[in-house]
Formats: structure tokens, C-alpha cells, sequence
């Protein structure tokens, strides 16, 4: 030691916090730390260590023989101390720090903290568009394959070879349709009372009220009572069998499944389909029912008779409207079911909380835009076959 | 002779259940500072609900369970902060948040409950993870790593904030020999070091005659605590054949020291 008059011996106070200062001692940088190095306070002196070691050069010494408490935080830091100097090239050493903590600073003695890595680099735009392009054109064929294990299972079944879980099918078949009639008979009286209110408006001032029948009996049989019930089906069903199913993966249930020999699509996807072809069917007919009624209100309280209303009722609505539309629902609900099933079943990439809420939102996406065509391709098939 | 400095942990007349469906009845224990106490018994006995009652996640049916000098049930929000900032738990499922980075997991109670810099948090939590010997998966997301690698994360965590009391509810499921070694060698170095007080639900033997100063062993038919002492102590005095046998079922532990005793001892001296 070559300085040693140049001490500059400052009456430290031994509190509880955590404290810095530094200190040139000839060619040696001293760093006393005192205090409590812990998660209140080593806070206020991370950077200011961190920051004098810049100014070192040559030979670098942590005083510690002051430090009262040193737990993981502290720690960190005297580790981080250690890693810093070793990248600038100066020789560190820690002194004085109390054997109990220096016993657990022995655990990192070698090691160097890696830093986290820096997150994989995003590929441009163009790229992305790609990627996007081709995950769906693969979802999509994973999709149709789907339907064909859907309907594989159906023809084993009907073979003998699965067995439909009956009391299973009823109990989902009640939840798809039992249990949201009352929505949809909410929803669709509201559809019909606007609908009709609507149409009102301009008939009163030139045209036949009767039309005001006739609008809303054809808006709901041939278009709104399909579309709008698959709808609350797929918020309500699809949603709920793509959640149900992504949980029973991720809690390695589907796989439980796999070793017991049991497949999954006859076992958890046919009954869900089963119900799904008839609930919702039937729910559009309940929609068409309260579509029609909601119309009546409105007609009624124009003071028109009741009978007048049936009378016009029964010449406009055609039955091959009505089962048409009973032919394009039986679809939906087949369609609804599956992809709820086809998004939960699916093996993503994540697991976890997030897989489930990714399996219902993929869901509903899907249903939504597969329903819209599927409406579509109807519409187009019907007007050439004058349905 | 303990004052209550002494104790970390006082469980008083404890009765918890589910509904109607009583599971413990009137449980009292006390565990005391700087002590790793380990709650055993067979599956289904209650331990996990006896922590979720310590910890105030299940509301007791009667009893009080005062951590770190306050009582958790029914605190207000200010001394509810002050206790979660004292415990660390890691939970019988890793809970991992699945959204988060290992690495961002560990450092969520630093965030909750510090200012420190960003990077001082960043080193903190890698330095926690390279405690449990999980440092290279800082990066990963929970679902891509396995379930023993999501629990050394868990007590990562845990232990990240530095806490007075750490609870761990069967931390060495799906560890292999050697990570569990490890564990036991940490709870050890931490117990010395920084006086950590240790509540373990556990029923490995090995690792309880290791690290457990004291042992209470719960049973399910009689809903509460048969046994409490030293592990060594309960195989070979306990009154009840059932709890001797316990501790030794194939009769290889019969020739365990008091391993952890070099550890009593100290404790004992301290006292």
C-alpha cells in the first residue's frame, strides 16, 4: 500500500440502510457498501455502484465489512459488481463480507448471470402476410380433415363400432338449446317488433300495411331466424366446447384419453355434433315463432285485427321456405359444434390459461366467418333452385 | 419459553373445512423463527388446506392464524401488503402465469413490491433462477418447459423478494434426485444465512430427516395434529406405533441421525 495517508476516513454510522460511497486508496478504487442490502434499500445504490465502476481502472475492492444484511438482491448486486468489472477488464475482489452471506454468494462463485435474451426479431410485414397466409390455408385443411374424422365417427358408430354417449348428448343438447331459449326469444321478438316498426314507417305513407306481414314473416323464415340463432349458438356453444376442450388438453385429460386407447372425436366431438345438428334446428324455429310474434305486437297495437295478421301469414309463408331454412340450420349447428371441438381439440403452440382463451376466441372467429359463407353459398344454391 | 419474537407462525384452535365437510379441528401450533418446520401426512390429511387457511385463502370456521405478528383473515389492505410482502409461496401447481416469461414471473413480486432499477430487478431475478438452476430457461414461456422446471421457477419466485417466511407446498415433486438434493442444500443455506423460517408440506423422508427441525404429522381420520417434534424424535419415541411407522415404513431410516441437528443444535444454542 503505497497511499495510505490519503485515507480519507469518514465516521461511517452504522444505520440500517443500505449506503455507498467510494474511495481512491492509491491505485486501488474502493467501493464500501454498508448497511442492509436489501429489497428496500439496495435500490438506492445499485446504480451508484454500478456507475463508479466506470471510472475504475487496475485494481477494484468491494468493502463489505459493513453490510449488517445482504439477502438475494444484495446479492445480485455484489454478483452483478463482479460480472461488471470482468467485462472491463478489472481484477474485483470482495472483502469483508460477513461468512454467512458469503457462504451463499459461494453458490454464484463461478457462474455469471446471463442476460435474458433479446427477443426473436419480428419478420416484416410482407413476411407476416405469409405466415398468416399459410397457418390458415393449413387451419383450414386441419379443418376439413377434422370433418372427416367427425364423419368417420359417425359411420363407426352407425357400424356399431362407438357407442354415442347418450345421456352426454342430451345433457349438451339441453345446454346448445333448452337453456338459451329465453335469449332467443328475447332477441328474436325484439328483431321482430323493430323489424316490422321499420317497414311500418314507410308503408304508412305509400303501400299496403299487409306488406309489413309479409317483410318481416319472409326477413325471418328465409334469412334472420338461420343466421341470428347460429350466432348466439356460436357466442354460447362454440365458445364453450373449444374452452372445455382446450382445458381437458392442457390438464392432459385428451391424453389420459389417448393411453386408455379411447379416441377423442367419437368420444367428445360426435355427441356435441349430435346435439348441435338438432338443437339448433329447432332453436331457429323458435326464433321464427317469437320473430313473428314480436311482428304481432306491432301490428297490434296499430289496431289491426289478429285474424287479419294469420290470414296474411299463411299466404306468405311458403313451406319450402321454412324447411329450407331448417335444412341450411341443420348445417350451422353441425358447423358450430365442430369447430368448437376442432379449436379445442387442436394442439397450438402455447398452453396454459392462454391456449384455452386462444381455443375460444379461434372459435368464435372461425364460426362466425364460416357461417357468413356457408349463409352465403345457400342464398346462391337457393336462388337456383327457387327455394 | 418461546415469546412471541420467537414465533413466525401461530396457529391457534384452527377448524377448517369445506361446506359441511369438516377437514382439520382445532389445530394449534407454533412455528418459531428461523426453523424449517414441515407438515406431513398421508394424501388427503389436510395439509394443503391447512396452508390455504395459514395463508387466508380459505376463511377458518374457527381458530385464528396470526403470520408475522398479524393476522391475516380479515386484515385490512395495508397490513395484508405488509404480510404478502414477508411470505414467499410456491403453490403444490407451479402458477406460473402463462403469459409471462419465466424470468418475468420471477420478477413480478419485485415489481409489486420494489423500486428498484429495471436492471437491478432483471439481475435479482436471474440470480434467484440460477439459485433453483434454471437461469438458461429465463426467456422461455412456462408452457414450453416441464413441470419440474416450472416448479424450481415457482420457488424462484417464491423466495425472489427475499421473504421472512416461505412456504412451499410440496416443492420437490418432479424434481429429480439431484434437484431435490439441491432444494433441501438451499432451504439449508438460506435457514443459516438469512435466518428464513421455512413452512414445508412435504412427505419425503429423506428430505425431512435433512432439513426439518421439527415434524407435525396430520391424520385424516383424526382431523388434526397426532405428532410434533423432531422428526428422529417421533420414529423412534413417538407413543403411536402408526406415527414410528411413519417415519421409518421400510425400516431404513432407522439409522439417521439427527442429521439436521448440527442445525438444531445452533438453534438451540441461539435460544
Amino acid at each position: 500500500m503505497n497511499g495510505d495517508n490519503d485515507i480519507t476516513a469518514t465516521a461511517d454510522v452504522l444505520s440500517d440502510s443500505a449506503g455507498f460511497r467510494t474511495e481512491r486508496r492509491g491505485d486501488r478504487l474502493l467501493l464500501h457498501l454498508s448497511g442492509r442490502l436489501d429489497a428496500r434499500g439496495t435500490g438506492a445504490v445499485w446504480n451508484r455502484a454500478l456507475a463508479a465502476l466506470a471510472v475504475g481502472a487496475g485494481r477494484v475492492a468491494v468493502d463489505a465489512t459493513r453490510v449488517v444484511y445482504c439477502d438475494g438482491i444484495g446479492l445480485a448486486l455484489l454478483q452483478q459488481l463482479r460480472s461488471s468489472a470482468r467485462e472491463r477488464g478489472l481484477s474485483l475482489e470482495i472483502e469483508g463480507l460477513d461468512e454467512r452471506f458469503a457462504r451463499l454468494l459461494d453458490r454464484f462463485a463461478e457462474m455469471d448471470l446471463p442476460l435474458p435474451e433479446p427477443e426473436r426479431q419480428r419478420p416484416s410485414a410482407v413476411a407476416r402476410i405469409g405466415l398468416i397466409a399459410a397457418a390458415l390455408w393449413g387451419e383450414a385443411r386441419d379443418y376439413v380433415a377434422f370433418i372427416g374424422r367427425v364423419a368417420a365417427a359417425l359411420i363407426g358408430t352407425m357400424a356399431g363400432r362407438h357407442q354415442v354417449r347418450w345421456r352426454e348428448t342430451f345433457r349438451i343438447a339441453q345446454n346448445m338449446g333448452a337453456d338459451a331459449l329465453p335469449l332467443i326469444a328475447m332477441l328474436a321478438f325484439l328483431t321482430g317488433a323493430v323489424i316490422s316498426l321499420k317497414v311500418a314507417r314507410s308503408l304508412m305513407e305509400f303501400g299496403d300495411m299487409m306488406e309489413m306481414v309479409t317483410f318481416n314473416a319472409t326477413a325471418m323464415t328465409s334469412t334472420l331466424a338461420p343466421l341470428l340463432t347460429t350466432i348466439v349458438v356460436v357466442g354460447r356453444s362454440t365458445a364453450a366446447f373449444a374452452a372445455e376442450l382446450a382445458t381437458m388438453r392442457v390438464n392432459e385429460e385428451l391424453d389420459a384419453l389417448v393411453v386408455m386407447g379411447i379416441d377423442a372425436v367419437p368420444y367428445l366431438a360426435l355427441g356435441r355434433v349430435l346435439a348441435g345438428i338438432v338443437s339448433v334446428p329447432l332453436l331457429a324455429v323458435f326464433f321464427e315463432l317469437f320473430g313473428i310474434i314480436g311482428g304481432l305486437a306491432v301490428w297490434l297495437s296499430f289496431g289491426y285485427s289478429p285474424e287479419l295478421y294469420l290470414q296474411q301469414l299463411r299466404t306468405t309463408i311458403l313451406l319450402r321456405t321454412v324447411f329450407g331454412a331448417l335444412a341450411k340450420t341443420v348445417t350451422f349447428g353441425a358447423i358450430a359444434a365442430i369447430l368448437g371441438c376442432f379449436y379445442g381439440l387442436r394442439q397450438g403452440a402455447s398452453s396454459g390459461a392462454r391456449a384455452v382463451a386462444e381455443a375460444a376466441t379461434r372459435a368464435v372467429v372461425a364460426g362466425m366467418v364460416v357461417i357468413a359463407i356457408t349463409d352465403a353459398a345457400f342464398a346462391v344454391l337457393y336462388y337456383f333452385l327457387k327455394v | 419459553m418461546s415469546t412471541s419474537a420467537d414465533v413466525a407462525v401461530k396457529i391457534d384452535g384452527l377448524t377448517v373445512g369445506y361446506g359441511d365437510e369438516l377437514v382439520l379441528q382445532d389445530v394449534s401450533l407454533e412455528v418459531r423463527h428461523g426453523e424449517v418446520f414441515v407438515l406431513a401426512g398421508t394424501s388427503g390429511s389436510g395439509k394443503t388446506t391447512l396452508l390455504k387457511a395459514v395463508l387466508g385463502l380459505l376463511p377458518p370456521l374457527a381458530g385464528t392464524v396470526i403470520i408475522a405478528g398479524e393476522q391475516l383473515a380479515g386484515a385490512d389492505a395495508q397490513a395484508t401488503r405488509r404480510i404478502h410482502e414477508r411470505i414467499g409461496v410456491s403453490f403444490q401447481e407451479p402458477a406460473l402465469l402463462s403469459a409471462l416469461t419465466v424470468l418475468e414471473n420471477v420478477m413480478l413480486p419485485l415489481r409489486r413490491y420494489t423500486d428498484l432499477p429495471i436492471e437491478a430487478k432483471q439481475a435479482t431475478g436471474m440470480m434467484n433462477l440460477s439459485l433453483v438452476d434454471m437461469s438458461v430457461a429465463a426467456s422461455r414461456l412456462p408452457a414450453e418447459i416441464s413441470g419440474g422446471m416450472q416448479r424450481r421457477a415457482a420457488i424462484a419466485r417464491a423466495l425472489v423478494l427475499d421473504p421472512s417466511i416461505v412456504f412451499l407446498d410440496e416443492p420437490s415433486t418432479g424434481l429429480d434426485p439431484i434437484g431435490k438434493a439441491e432444494l433441501d442444500d438451499l432451504i439449508l443455506r438460506l435457514v443459516d444465512s438469512l435466518e428464513v423460517t421455512f413452512v414445508v408440506i412435504s412427505h419425503e423422508l429423506s428430505s425431512i430427516y435433512t432439513v426439518a427441525d421439527r415434524v407435525a404429522l396430520i391424520d385424516r381420520d383424526r382431523q388434526g395434529i397426532v405428532a410434533i417434534g423432531p422428526p428422529t424424535d417421533l420414529r423412534d419415541r413417538a407413543d403411536d406405533p402408526w406415527v414410528r411407522r411413519f417415519f421409518d415404513p421400510q425400516g431404513i431410516y432407522a439409522r439417521i441421525t439427527p442429521g439436521a441437528g448440527r442445525r438444531r443444535a445452533a438453534w438451540q444454542d441461539e435460544t
